[in-house]
């Protein structure tokens, strides 16, 4: 079972049914099935073979389905790339995927246009969006998906792959500052996608909401979750305006809610959300960061109908727990015991497993854990480590939990000093990086500080040079220049020198 | 800053007021260009939610208008145009 034949079989079956829907585009399952295929021999036409990497540089469009479905028909391993991301970044992220082609849209090209880096490989960029009217001169290799769609028909036989294939690279942020790609195979995926239907019950009446970004693997899943059951997905470009994506959220009677904190803080906010009727919506999410316990009362009342769900995940396995709502009463910080077809314990620092009650590293195991980091053997070592079978690998994921007498988990913190802002993984390390090219900066520390919307907002500790004046909004331009939004330091703070434990290392807990 | 002092204020420094705190705060780095060039800051990709949420603080605090949460939508906000017209009729309404 690859992860685009569950697509294909709710399309055989539920062809009329409407798969996507975004804005005023209502895409049929037919339809969307057509679009995959036409681009799919496109794709093939031009060269992109099994194995070969196809970069998904887009926002949330409708393309973005059709272009992941045409790429796994190809037997190609689709790569999302968040729209947001900065030329040198986006570079760095193309050099280590070497992608065949590279979906995106004509708004973003200059970006792309601007990686000076060797992109050999590459065979074709197909655009979406509006065509830039302007003295822009698009790439010889760029054509629109509407003529990329029209191309000559493909008469070759699709490659046959199996599930130990790769279907997705995804890029997560790492301690030591650089992306990694997790190698995610079919099996994985299916594995992963098949354990949260079971236990979120998920069906084919339902309608999932998705304004979460499909370059994060929380969104991405919202899409290959509806497609497995033959639901319909309403694709939103963002939570900007959160009323007015509560309305269509009312419009559609949508079913399914997935959120994170900061926008679940942003309902919060909403004077009027009382007044929008979200009584179809039976079932709302949270994961990527921990929810204070009175923002999960909030949504018991934001939502009355609704079951609510408290989820924990990564992005080299997808998902490990949720917390059953009926829990939630008795123990509503927990994150649960684990999901179906999955095992999991905690272990001490010399990985021993621990008995409930204890605290340690959670580890994972299951069919769903990652094939590894794409060409980083060292990383996938420290990360997917021998498990209780001969040549298994089990994931360690680097999360401190605490278990209860029952075995439920209580999420304490990470090994290393990941922060998470807007339940985004953010490197310090990355930050650091960019402010150590302010020329200016002697010195530098970045870590979390809690914030009431983003959970944890970035802040930069700076020594400058003697004679070098910055303000704050120096600062935090320059690493705008560079960054993701959600990766910018929010607060700057100059120091005449970073306090020093006591062996010379740069010690800034707790400030 | 006190809001009540708004009303006297011109158009154009309405305009300036604005431009200057979407420069300084949220346009920061490549999409500086946007400011004016911009038709959606969102299909831009230049403004993101929290972002919008700073501008709506912003303007309610500086010119002391209440944004309601059905104006809080990309017909008033989503380029700089468009968020002075919406200053500009809440002023005057």
């Amino acid at each position: 079972m690859l992860v685009q034949h569950s697509f294909g079989r709710s399309a055989e079956r539920l062809g009329d049914k409407e798969a996507l829907i975004a804005g005023q585009v209502r895409l049929s399952y037919a339809q969307l099935r057509e679009h995959a295929r036409s681009l799919a021999a496109f794709l093939r036409v031009r060269g992109v073979l099994k194995g070969d990497r196809v970069a998904m540089y887009l926002n949330n469009r409708p393309e973005f389905a059709a272009a992941m479905l045409a790429t796994l028909e190809c037997g190609a391993v689709f790569v999302p790339i968040n729209p947001q991301t900065k030329r040198d970044k986006l570079a760095r992220l193309l050099q280590d995927c070497e992608p065949r082609a590279v979906f995106t849209e004509w708004s973003l090209l200059s970006t792309l246009t601007a990686v000076d880096s060797n992109l050999a490989g590459l065979v074709c960029i197909v655009c979406t969006g509006t065509h830039p009217s302007g003295s822009q001169t698009p790439l010889e290799l760029a054509v629109d998906f509407a003529q990329a769609r029209a191309s000559a028909p493909d008469c070759r036989p699709e490659p046959s792959g199996i599930d130990a294939d790769l279907a997705a690279l995804i890029y997560t942020s790492g301690s030591t500052g650089d992306s990694k790609g997790v190698m995610l195979t079919h099996l994985n995926m299916v594995s992963a996608m098949r354990s949260i239907v079971e236990y979120l019950r998920l069906r084919e009446s339902d309608v999932i909401f998705c304004a979460l970004p499909l370059s994060f693997d929380y969104g991405l899943y919202q899409l290959l979750l509806g497609f497995e059951v033959g639901a319909t997905i309403v694709l939103e470009p963002s939570f900007a305006f959160a009323s007015q994506a509560m309305d269509v959220v009312a419009r559609e009677r949508v079913t399914v809610f997935p959120g994170v904190p900061t926008m679940f803080s942003m309902l919060s906010n909403l004077r009027n959300l009382s007044q929008k009727d979200l009584s179809n919506v039976r079932l709302a999410t949270n994961t990527a960061a921990a929810l204070p316990e009175r923002m999960i009362l909030e949504i018991g009342r934001m939502f009355p109908q609704a079951e609510f769900y408290s989820m924990y995940g990564l992005t080299e396995c997808k998902r490990v727990s949720y917390l059953p709502p009926q829990e939630l009463g008795r123990r509503p910080t927990s994150i649960g015991r684990g999901m179906p077809n999955q095992e999991l314990w905690l272990v001490d620092p010399d990985g021993q497993r621990l008995p409930p009650g204890t605290t340690g590293e959670l580890v994972v195991r299951g069919s769903h854990v990652m094939r590894g980091y794409w060409r980083r053997p060292e990383a996938t070592r420290e990360r997917l480590r021998p498990g209780p079978i001969e040549g298994e690998r089990v994931l360690y994921t680097g999360d401190i939990f605490r278990s209860d007498e029952e075995g439920f988990l209580y999420f304490l913190g990470r090994k290393d000093d990941i922060i998470k802002c807007r339940g985004e993984k953010v490197s310090p390390r990355e930050v650091e990086n960019v402010l150590s090219t302010l020329p200016g900066v002697l010195e530098c520390a970045v870590i979390g500080v809690p914030d009431a919307l983003l959970g944890q907002a970035v802040k930069a500790l700076v020594v400058c040079r003697a004679g070098c004046e910055y303000s704050a909004k120096d600062v935090i331009r320059h690493c705008a220049l560079a960054l993701e939004p959600h990766m910018v330091p929010k607060h700057v703070e100059f120091f005449a020198a970073l306090p020093r434990s006591p062996n010379g290392k740069v010690n800034v807990r707790g400030m | 800053m006190n809001p009540l002092i708004a009303p006297k204020l011109q158009p154009a420094q309405i305009r300036n007021i604005i431009r200057q705190f979407l420069l300084e705060n949220l346009l920061l780095g490549q999409e500086a260009h946007c400011v004016d060039a911009c038709e959606s800051f969102v299909e831009a990709r230049a403004i993101d939610s929290t972002g919008f949420l700073e501008l709506v603080f912003f303007l309610q605090a500086r010119f002391g208008i209440q944004v309601d949460d059905d104006e809080m939508a990309p017909q008033h906000f989503d380029n700089l145009n468009r968020i002075v017209a919406y200053v500009l009729a809440k002023l005057g309404s």
